[in-house]
């Protein structure tokens, strides 16, 4: 087994074994500038254990849809991580184009839930899914644009078109380089990637995952139905989400350092992006839902900025 | 493979470099988000949730022996995805065989399908992966429910005490913030007439939204080509000797035209 390999494949364990502990921490920052204790870091890792034990209720009104929308869910964001250049090696299933193919395995994992809103025949869920699709539909193309941003820069950094339209070259560690070079534009890429990581991950200033309130809610209110293994699985696959995000960041800030070295960066700002998470959500409030779009279309605004930028040199 | 196509604009040089970029993203941007939403929507609506009329809540499943055929092209469909790279050179032979390469482009054109023929393998094996993996999770969650108390209950929500269609969200409703955020493009029209007295009486809410590229392009395209299918029937008038001068007329045409080339 090849340095390369070993040190993908370590980092994807690191990732499925670490992943629940993001929203501990983002939970233990958040109590911690609320003056409290808090819950324990691994208390996801609890709640997954627990409710893997526990049996289900399931909606009368529901169907197959319901009950097979979490392991869709969880099965698309596993393959689109696995997609990711971890730890700075190259995924071996790479290939021209893949970042298309993570954004829809994303997407149909997104669109798998919104079924399983949609077949309780709750008003509250299908609010929630009416407002997922809604914020998602405005996400995806700012995610398309930064990287297009980034599939310029590479083809200015004399990367062939079979390997810059891939996340391996993407985020090998070549954006942290450039900025070396003076290419001030990539700076707004992480802020551009860090509000997509609080949009599709639903954080404040999107959306509250604490909430109690149904009617400001949209992702906890797709999943109020859910119990037991299927809860388990939209808990890891929202982690893992998370996660993957947060590893798109850690990969535009890590230098091209030995691939060691990078692995262990990496995990580092992964988990200090969710300590960042948690104070953004500490000392902001949630943004009124007609003013998402206008955070989504700044995001979009940055990328188009940072495209011409881009392009001119 | 079309994102594919459209993604080596940077690759161009000058204006086609921008314009490819521009159709990459406004193609790629526009499809996905909204496809699944729009996918969503139907499906949702039409498919799930309580039955929303009488006929729905009566119907009854079919059995298998009348499936079979619909699920025949879903399974196609879903061998068309994981068999991709084989498809696809089956379909580039026969490209290739019908509009054949220049002899200069020809070694370029083999290097761009084995390109694609590598990108559909790939994404072949992580879609599969996918469908596998989606499979274990199921089987491990009927594995750990084999055991564990797994009951039907009304659905759970707040205020939701009775199922009822009544409730449940519309088209409309479903997409409303997205025709809201699209309404400038899309030309939605809300008007609310509200009652602003102490006691309101009855309001009235009009939400009309028109066909853009109905009332925009086909029907002033098809007006155009009426018109002058219209102004054409002129020739056709049923004077039998005006035919024939027509042919002459043709005729002479075509031989003027045969004797200067």
């Amino acid at each position: 087994m090849n340095a390369n390999l070993a040190v993908y494949l370590t980092q994807f364990a690191l990732a499925l074994v670490l992943a629940p502990l993001l929203p501990g921490i983002i939970n233990r920052v958040k109590a911690k500038y609320a003056g409290r204790h808090g819950k324990p870091v691994l208390q996801t890792y609890y709640d997954i254990a627990k409710l893997l034990r526990k049996g289900e209720v399931i909606s009368r009104t529901s169907t197959w849809t319901f009950a097979a929308a979490p392991s869709i869910a969880l099965a698309g964001t596993l393959c689109a991580l696995a997609l990711l250049p971890l730890g700075g090696a190259a995924s071996p299933l790479a290939f021209a184009g893949d970042f298309v193919l993570a954004a829809y395995l994303l997407g149909m994992g997104r669109f798998a839930v919104m079924l399983g809103a949609l077949d309780t025949g709750s008003a509250f869920e299908g609010m929630g899914a009416s407002r997922e699709a809604t914020f998602s539909a405005l996400a995806e193309p700012v995610f398309f644009l930064a990287l297009m941003v980034l599939t310029s820069l590479c083809l200015g950094l004399g990367h062939s078109a079979d390997t810059a339209f891939s996340l391996s070259t993407l985020f090998s560690g070549q954006t942290a380089g450039a900025w070396l070079t003076g290419r001030g534009e990539l700076l707004l890429l992480p802020v551009i990637f860090f509000m997509l990581l609080l949009v599709e991950n639903c954080r404040i200033p999107v959306d509250d995952p604490n909430t109690h309130l149904e009617l400001t809610m949209i992702h906890e209110v797709m999943v109020l139905d859910h119990s037991g293994p299927n809860l388990a699985m939209i808990l890891y696959g929202g982690a893992l989400k998370l996660w993957f995000f947060a590893a798109l960041i850690a990969g535009l800030l890590t230098p091209a350092l030995p691939l060691w070295q990078q692995m262990g960066l990496r995990v580092g700002i992964v988990l200090l992006l969710a300590v960042v998470v948690g104070i953004v959500e500490s000392v902001m409030a949630r943004l009124r839902m007609e003013r998402v779009p206008y955070l989504l279309g700044a995001a979009g605004a940055m990328g188009t900025l940072a495209l011409i930028l881009t392009q001119a040199r | 493979m079309l994102g594919l196509s459209l993604l080596d604009g940077p690759a161009l040089s000058g204006v086609e470099r921008q314009v490819g970029l521009l159709l990459a993203l406004a193609g790629l941007a526009c499809i996905s988000g909204l496809a699944a939403a729009l996918y969503a929507k139907a499906y949702g609506i039409a498919f799930l949730g309580e039955p929303r009329s009488e006929m729905a809540a009566n119907v009854h499943p079919l059995s298998w022996r009348t499936l079979w055929p619909l699920a025949l092209p879903a399974a196609v469909c879903l061998a068309g995805g994981l068999a991709a790279p084989c498809f696809f050179d089956l379909a580039a032979g026969a490209a290739h065989s019908a509009l054949p390469l220049p002899p200069h482009l020809q070694q370029a054109g083999l290097n761009g399908l084995a390109r694609a023929h590598a990108s559909l393998g790939a994404a072949a094996v992580i879609g599969g992966a996918g469908l596998a993996l989606a499979l274990i999770f199921l089987l491990v969650r009927k594995c750990l429910l084999k055991k564990r108390a797994v009951e039907a209950m009304p659905t759970w929500g707040c205020g939701f005490q009775a199922g009822s269609a009544r409730i449940q969200y519309t088209d409309a409703g479903f997409s409303e913030p997205t025709a809201k955020i699209f309404a400038p493009a899309m030309g939605l029209k809300t008007q609310l007439h509200m009652d602003d007295g102490i006691f309101p009486k009855h309001g009235e809410l009009s939400v009309t939204a028109p066909d853009r590229l109905r009332s925009g392009l086909f029907t002033p395209l098809f007006s155009a080509v009426e018109s002058i299918c219209n102004a054409c029937k002129v020739i056709q008038h049923g004077k039998i000797h005006l035919y024939i001068l027509y042919i002459l007329a043709t005729v002479v045409g075509l031989l003027v035209w045969g004797l200067r080339s």
